[in-house]
């Protein structure tokens, strides 16, 4: 399994790339009022509007910072009603790619109430890499709130 | 593996842009493999990014992607004399060190120039700018070294070597840039060329690749 790596605070965090359409540098948002701290807005993704999360701001509460380096995880995101969507996700350093193998992925042990998305754990020289699942990355009320005109449609 | 005392800028004081005493360079062959100057590198991405550059960046996003890059032309350019040629990359095979042929008695003349030892196969090697009637000397851009290459093509199972003044490297052009011949373009010339891409300061002539080997193969005829 190849990670896409990026970073919260101080520790590192992965993707599977399986998960990931495209990363495109971090462009201006079309901001939503009312969305929480962690949605950073709309973005025009080749002529289709896309929600983008923030990473960051969702797990640290800390919005990302303005570098070169993050950039926006463009990912495919399995809707309720079993279609899929493109779902942004804003992330700071994302500037490599860890491979790992299957057996190099081991179970967290805990389990975060408020942190359902977190999947497993790379142990690496350099530091842990947590794995996020896209899937479990949206509260039922974000996920509700972003992609309710799919659903309905 | 960052270690204290190294990470800053250690590429130019023991690396390969310093005196080269750094003990993992033994190891890595250069710094580039090092993962300290990777992480270097990598920390120049963490600069704040201009105040335009968001903007500048979301109108190309928001365009359709231009995969019409995909389509483009391959070829290897080389310099004959003051000509640049270009030969499609599939027919390219190498480019080696120069070596004199080894004429052949009564066999050998201005196009088919001898044999020539690639690699432990023996190669027919041919004048191209004989065959081409391109005439020698005149060199190539200013202010750079020209390493002259001994060029290795193939077609269909025939496989010939020529010497080139220069080895450019591959270039890719899109179909649509290739222009016909200026009609002052000398007959030899026009019989090998397929048409012409604009370069950046030069004109680059692509080879017909089918006219070429088959004047290749009447060459060695006797």
């Amino acid at each position: 399994m190849l990670l896409l790596q990026f970073q919260a605070g101080n520790d590192r965090y992965g993707l599977d790339v399986a998960e990931v359409i495209e990363v495109v540098p971090r462009v201006t948002f079309r901001e939503l009022p009312h969305a929480g701290p962690a949605v950073a807005g709309l973005i025009n993704y080749r002529g289709t509007p896309v929600p983008v999360v923030d990473l960051t701001a969702l797990i640290t509460g800390i919005a990302s910072r303005p570098f070169f380096s993050t950039r926006i995880i463009l990912t495919d995101y399995p809707d309720r009603a079993g279609g899929h969507r493109v779902l942004g996700l804003m992330a700071e350093r994302v500037t490599e790619t860890v491979s790992c193998t299957e057996g190099d992925v081991q179970p967290l042990g805990v389990n975060l109430a408020a942190a359902p998305y977190l999947g497993g754990i790379c142990l690496r020289p350099g530091g842990a890499i947590l794995r996020v699942r896209v899937e479990d990355l949206l509260t039922p009320e974000l996920r509700a709130a972003l992609f309710t005109a799919a659903e309905d449609g | 593996m960052e270690q204290p005392g190294l990470s800053s800028a250690c590429w130019k004081e023991t690396g390969v842009f310093g005196d080269k005493s750094c003990p993992e360079l033994a190891g890595l062959g250069h710094c580039r493999h090092c993962p300290v100057y990777t992480a270097a590198g990598r920390r120049l991405l963490d600069r704040q990014s201009p105040r335009d550059y968001p903007e500048e960046l979301a109108k190309l996003l928001a365009a359709p992607k231009d995969e019409a890059e995909a389509e483009t032309l391959s070829v290897v350019v080389f310099r004959l004399g003051p000509e640049l040629l270009a030969l499609k990359t599939v027919f390219f095979q190498e480019a080696a060190e120069t070596v004199p042929p080894h004429s052949i008695p009564l066999r050998t003349g201005e196009v088919f120039t001898g044999i020539v030892n690639v690699n432990g196969e023996l190669i027919c090697c041919m004048s191209l700018a004989a065959l081409m009637e391109i005439p020698a000397g005149e060199t190539g851009t200013v202010g750079r070294t020209a390493y002259p290459r001994l060029v290795v093509v193939a077609r269909q199972g025939h496989r010939f070597a020529f010497a080139a003044d220069e080895v450019l490297g591959v270039r890719r052009f899109p179909p649509e840039a290739l222009r016909g011949l200026p009609a002052t373009a000398a007959k030899s010339v026009r019989a090998l060329t397929a048409g012409i891409f604009p370069g950046e300061d030069r004109t680059i002539g692509l080879i017909a690749e089918e006219k070429l080997f088959a004047a290749l193969t009447r060459s060695l005829a006797p």
